[in-house]
């Protein structure tokens, strides 16, 4: 692979939750970094805290110590380069809002004239295939296509980094595999560093450059894995291919094994929350 | 609801027939009870004399006047006290402590301050009114889902684009609630404020005719109240039934 100058370092990032009085750990100690344009897969187990992460990386919750540096700047508020893709399509957009105005809803308060703005919306609805309903509401819409209308409001938007929070978790495998194509075209047309969040490790390794994989709660990371598979990628000849199983089969052992000793260790120590 | 509105209109009709008859076999006492077609000619000559429409105008006046400003006051608090919560700390005390009495009891207060011209009926009617729009205003900015807030946070709409864009809209169907029940009431307290203590609007022009034993007008005043609330109402809903299109889809949606 060839060496990317660094744009995102996370740096010792550790984030503990106060309630009540007692303390839980949602991310212990995080520390990697992204390249420009390149594509990172983040998988772990369940509740590893891997929105927790997103959201500290994103700006919108200050860690409790460590920090997440974007060019070198450490992140204290949402950087205006870096927009975050929520899980929950049907909550993050406005059910008031047409399609076309939904993208726009990104757009309303920045520098862009009116035209460059209506460009940009027609623009983003017509990458996700959305230009058609462009007068619908999102509640008119298929779950596949409000998560395309939430990515399109993301895309006019303009960023350099997209987070992305479990985008296609709660999706059918067909519309799935749609987006997960949709978007590696958007990512090789429009090239935009992605981190990319999953608990599917065949997603991870099928859209990745690279593949962290997280600890149980309180995460750290665990293993990084490179993911050296030809692109474009396509959902049947990749997916078929020797390496990605190999690949697929090392991080569902390592993220088994983190599970397991999560539970040895719960059992071993159950005061400790 | 729709299918049984042919049989509600065919009851009225057949009560109000009855009505008549009784009245015109003596059967109740026409002082008290005067047939519909007596009431029916008072009402025409009221308003034939154009006292019906200035006693309207007089009341629909004051109800909008009072109506207006407690919807903008409602609203602006609500959002403030939902969004900023050292604000909601500072006054929900006190509106715990106001909103629970009867907001007729306003009304000497109203007469003290302002003596008995419209001032004193738009200050009642716009405090009564006050409340519903407020405390709906509160618990719709409360209820805004925090994965939106934080949608307007990751794009960097600020603070206060972000209570105007996301905020306000997303508390727009709580919003209307409140405002539809303060339709009402604000009606309610300017005639109950007219009743008791003006020279002008409808509730006045009942009192009036009441105290000198005008008993069909008496009626057709009523009467007329009723059609204003019925039509204040209906034409709330219409409203709300435009602005909040997308609300009725959203919940249309989550009932399949």
């Amino acid at each position: 692979m060839v060496a990317r100058p660094v744009l995102l370092e996370v740096v010792h990032l550790q984030k503990v939750y106060a309630q009540r009085g007692r303390q839980t750990v949602a991310v212990r100690d995080l520390h990697f970094r992204v390249a420009e344009n390149e594509f990172l897969a983040v998988v772990g187990p369940s509740g590893c805290g891997k929105t927790t992460m997103l959201r500290l990386l994103a700006g919108l919750l200050p860690p409790t110590s460590g920090q997440v540096l974007l060019r070198g700047q450490p992140v204290t508020a949402p950087p205006p380069e870096m927009v975050l893709v929520f899980q929950d399509y049907g909550r993050s957009l406005c059910a008031w809002r047409s399609v076309a105005r939904n993208v726009q809803f990104a757009l309303e308060h920045t520098r862009w004239s009116a035209a460059e703005r209506r460009a940009r919306v027609d623009h983003a609805l017509s990458i996700v295939g959305l230009s058609e309903f462009r007068d619908h509401y999102p509640w008119e819409l298929s779950g596949g296509m409000q998560q395309r209308l939430q990515i399109a409001r993301a895309l006019a938007y303009g960023p350099r980094i997209l987070l992305m929070d479990e985008p296609f978790g709660s999706l059918d495998a067909l519309t799935r595999a749609d987006l997960e194509d949709q978007l590696l075209d958007i990512w090789t047309h429009e090239p935009k560093t992605i981190v990319f969040v999953t608990h599917d490790i065949e997603e991870a390794v099928y859209l990745a450059d690279r593949v962290l994989v997280l600890s149980a709660r309180p995460s750290v990371v665990v293993e990084e894995v490179v993911i050296d598979l030809p692109r474009p990628r396509d959902q049947i000849a990749t997916r078929s291919l020797e390496a990605f199983v190999r690949y697929r089969n090392h991080i569902f052992t390592r993220i088994r094994r983190e599970v397991a000793q999560a539970a040895a260790g719960a059992l071993a120590a159950p005061a400790v929350s | 609801m729709r299918p049984t509105r042919p049989l509600g209109y065919a009851l009225i009709g057949a009560l109000l027939a009855g009505w008549e008859a009784a009245a015109r076999a003596g059967a109740v006492n026409p002082a008290f009870l005067p047939p519909p077609s007596q009431i029916a000619g008072a009402w025409w000559a009221l308003w034939a004399s154009g006292q019906l429409a200035e006693h309207l105008a007089a009341t629909l006046g004051s109800w909008a006047q009072g109506y207006a400003l407690a919807a903008v006051l409602g609203v602006s608090l609500g959002l403030l006290m939902g969004l900023v919560p050292a604000i909601r700390a500072m006054l929900s005390t006190i509106v715990e402590l106001l909103r629970p009495m009867p907001s007729v009891a306003i009304i000497p207060v109203a007469i003290v301050l302002f003596g008995l011209g419209d001032p004193m009926k738009r200050f009642v009617v716009a405090y009564a009114a006050l409340w519903p729009i407020l405390l709906n205003t509160l618990y719709g900015v409360l209820a805004v889902d925090p994965l939106l807030l934080d949608t307007a946070r990751t794009f960097r709409l600020g603070a206060v684009r972000s209570a105007l864009r996301v905020t306000l809209p997303a508390a727009s169907p709580y919003i209307a609630t409140g405002l539809r029940i303060s339709t009402s009431i604000a009606l309610i307290l300017v005639i109950t404020a007219e009743l008791v203590a003006s020279r002008s609007g409808l509730g006045y022009a009942v009192r009036a005719a009441e105290q000198a034993s005008r008993v069909p007008e008496v009626y057709a005043g009523v009467l007329t109240i009723a059609v204003v609330g019925f039509l204040l109402n209906a034409l709330f809903v219409a409203l709300e039934g435009r602005v909040l299109a997308w609300h009725r889809g959203v919940t249309a949606r989550e009932a399949v």
